[in-house]
């Protein structure tokens, strides 16, 4: 779900600066109006993303039909084991082009890679076909060149936009954070080759067992006696006190992590690497007590360390 | 672990197993199986302990050893893995092992022809093998003594603990299991004021061979907490107790200290030394 709001009752379909269109960066720079536009950079082209719904494409409907469309060929021909299969939704940012060239990528995608496309949501498509981005309903809103509903300022000396006027407040917001998203997404600084993640609500108490294929989150405790076995990541939000086990299919571990607020655990495994807890249950006695620790393998045995954003993440890209 | 068949210091080819019951819960099966097994190893004898309450695992914290499982007795009697995989080394000593029982199971998983099947696996290998049973008489009960070779059956001196401790002797006899008693958690102070049971008493009641008295004492449950059985303090009473039991056990004849009916001299003397 990209955009919650965009189905909100409140919403004023009318309103010109409405939405469901993404704004990128480089759409501050000096256009106008939706013109087609030579790409330098196809990766700003297109991007996928995992929503609640499925993978979205999301397809900067400004640029030149053929190079979009050689694009979205480039971008699918690296992924085709990944996506064939699958089913996608479009998402235009800026415009949606003519019909004809939608129609052309959803022949592309089925024929070609074994991708069907989902009929993206009503009212992204009827307000992107017939609305261009920049009309204003209140011009003095928006200044100048800036971008209608950058909220958290484009690019390079992007300034953060004004307060919106009511009728667009509430979609407005999102789109920044939309439009902030594409960016990064853009710029490949995120990895996710696993959306899922099973998300338990609630203490695991000796005896209990869940186990995953993909990512295990858990708000609350994991006791001592109870067993965490993902796949992918392990992720306690809260005292892990059982025993956790990253990367369960894979001997290496495949970089897995279990991360904790608070790591006490009787025994950690990422892939086959197995170690035990120092026993010690008091916040005292262990040597970072109850701050927020990552557990990772280091050779071929679990380091423990206190978690950083960013070591995580980077570990992952490399 | 080496594959040696028992030597010098075994009596017997194959080993021993006892299961260690009671019938009710609270009286102490875990305790004592981790403490006996441990007294039997510093005797020098080779000991598996088996925790045979699946679902509810205890022995493993009494013996300090649960960050170290990662087979248990399910795993042994699906044959996921190797018998030797499982057993866990104590601490402690070279000679007493761990048979963990799995937490996220419940007892119905194996049936008695599997536990059958577990114990053949280890008793080539051990002098003892003592199955630490989970309270009650249903399958868990019905696993735990498939297989043994004799019983000990642990109660303290409450009319409630004795009336299940019969029950359960009754159920062994009629699996051909003979039945030994340790009564735990006796208080002479209290009986010799009239206000529990005797040994005497629970003798009469339950009519079987006396394997030990194990009084009230606070070790045991630092012991519990340390993760190291009371048997390694010399200075419990308990941990003397278990020793003397363990004697018992190997055949020695250790004669059971009366402390019923004591005089007041009696008392006296004891504490000052002098009438040990």
């Amino acid at each position: 779900m990209n955009n919650p709001f965009n189905d909100e009752e409140g919403f004023q379909e009318g309103s010109a600066v409405s939405g469901g269109l993404i704004d990128t960066p480089s759409r501050e720079s000096a256009e106008q109006t939706p013109v087609a536009r030579k790409t330098e950079d196809r990766s700003s082209v297109i991007t996928a993303r995992g929503t609640a719904e499925g993978l979205v494409l999301r397809v900067d409907g400004r640029v030149e039909s053929s190079d979009l469309i050689a694009a979205v060929r480039e971008f699918l021909e690296s992924r085709r084991s990944f996506l064939s299969g699958n089913d996608v939704a479009f998402e235009w940012i800026g415009r949606r082009p003519d019909e004809g060239i939608v129609q052309t990528l959803t022949e592309i995608l089925s024929t070609e890679f074994a991708v069907s496309v989902r009929a993206s949501k009503p009212k992204n498509v009827t307000v992107a076909k017939s609305t261009p981005v920049e009309k204003v309903s209140d011009p003095e809103e928006v200044s100048g060149k800036e971008a209608p509903f950058a909220v958290l300022g484009g690019g390079k000396g992007g300034a953060i936009k004004k307060a919106p006027s009511a009728s667009e407040r509430s979609v407005s917001l999102f789109d920044g954070i939309d439009s902030y998203e594409s960016r990064i997404g853009a710029a490949n600084a995120m990895s996710w080759d696993e959306p899922d993640a099973r998300i338990v609500y609630g203490t695991l108490r000796s005896g209990q067992k869940i186990e995953s294929e993909h990512s295990i989150i858990v708000f609350g405790d994991v006791n001592s006696g109870a067993e965490v076995i993902a796949g992918g990541d392990v992720i306690i939000l809260g005292t892990l006190r059982g025993i956790a086990h990253a990367g369960a299919y894979d001997e290496s571990g495949g970089g897995r992590v279990i991360f904790s607020l608070n790591l006490r655990p009787t025994q950690l495994r990422i892939g086959l690497v197995i170690s035990r807890g120092s026993g010690a249950d008091d916040v005292e006695s262990t040597p970072r007590g109850g701050l927020p620790e990552v557990a990772r393998v280091d050779g071929n045995m679990i380091v423990v360390e206190p978690y950083q954003s960013r070591t995580v993440w980077v570990r992952r890209r490399e | 672990m080496s594959n040696k068949t028992l030597g010098a210091g075994g009596k017997k080819d194959v080993g021993e197993a006892i299961v260690i019951t009671s019938g009710k819960g609270g009286v102490g099966k875990t305790t004592t199986t981790a403490s006996l097994g441990a007294a039997l190893a510093l005797k020098g004898q080779r000991v598996l302990v088996i925790d045979a309450d699946i679902g509810l695992r205890n022995l493993d914290v009494i013996l300090g050893l649960e960050n170290r499982i990662v087979f248990n007795i399910v795993d042994v009697a699906k044959k996921i893995c190797k018998p030797s995989q499982a057993i866990i080394k104590s601490k402690k000593s070279n000679n007493l092992y761990l048979l963990p029982a799995s937490q996220t199971d419940d007892k119905d998983v194996i049936d008695e022809a599997e536990v059958r099947y577990v114990l053949e696996q280890f008793k080539r290998e051990f002098h003892y093998i003592l199955i630490d049973s989970p309270a009650g008489i249903e399958q868990g009960f019905r696993n735990a003594c498939a297989g043994a070779d004799s019983a000990i059956v642990v109660t303290t001196p409450e009319v409630s603990a004795i009336r299940d401790a019969d029950r359960v002797v009754g159920l062994l006899s009629s699996k051909g299991i003979e039945a030994r008693l340790i009564i735990n958690r006796i208080d002479f102070d209290m009986v010799r004021r009239g206000d529990m049971l005797s040994v005497k008493d629970v003798q009469d009641i339950l009519g079987i061979e006396i394997l030990g008295v194990i009084e009230r004492d606070e070790q045991i449950i630092v012991a519990a907490n340390c993760g190291e059985p009371v048997t390694y303090n010399p200075k419990s009473k308990a941990g003397q107790a278990f020793n003397r039991i363990a004697g018992r056990v190997c055949g020695e004849q250790i004669p059971i200290p009366s402390f019923d009916g004591g005089s007041l001299w009696n008392r006296l003397t004891r504490r000052l030394g002098v009438n040990q």
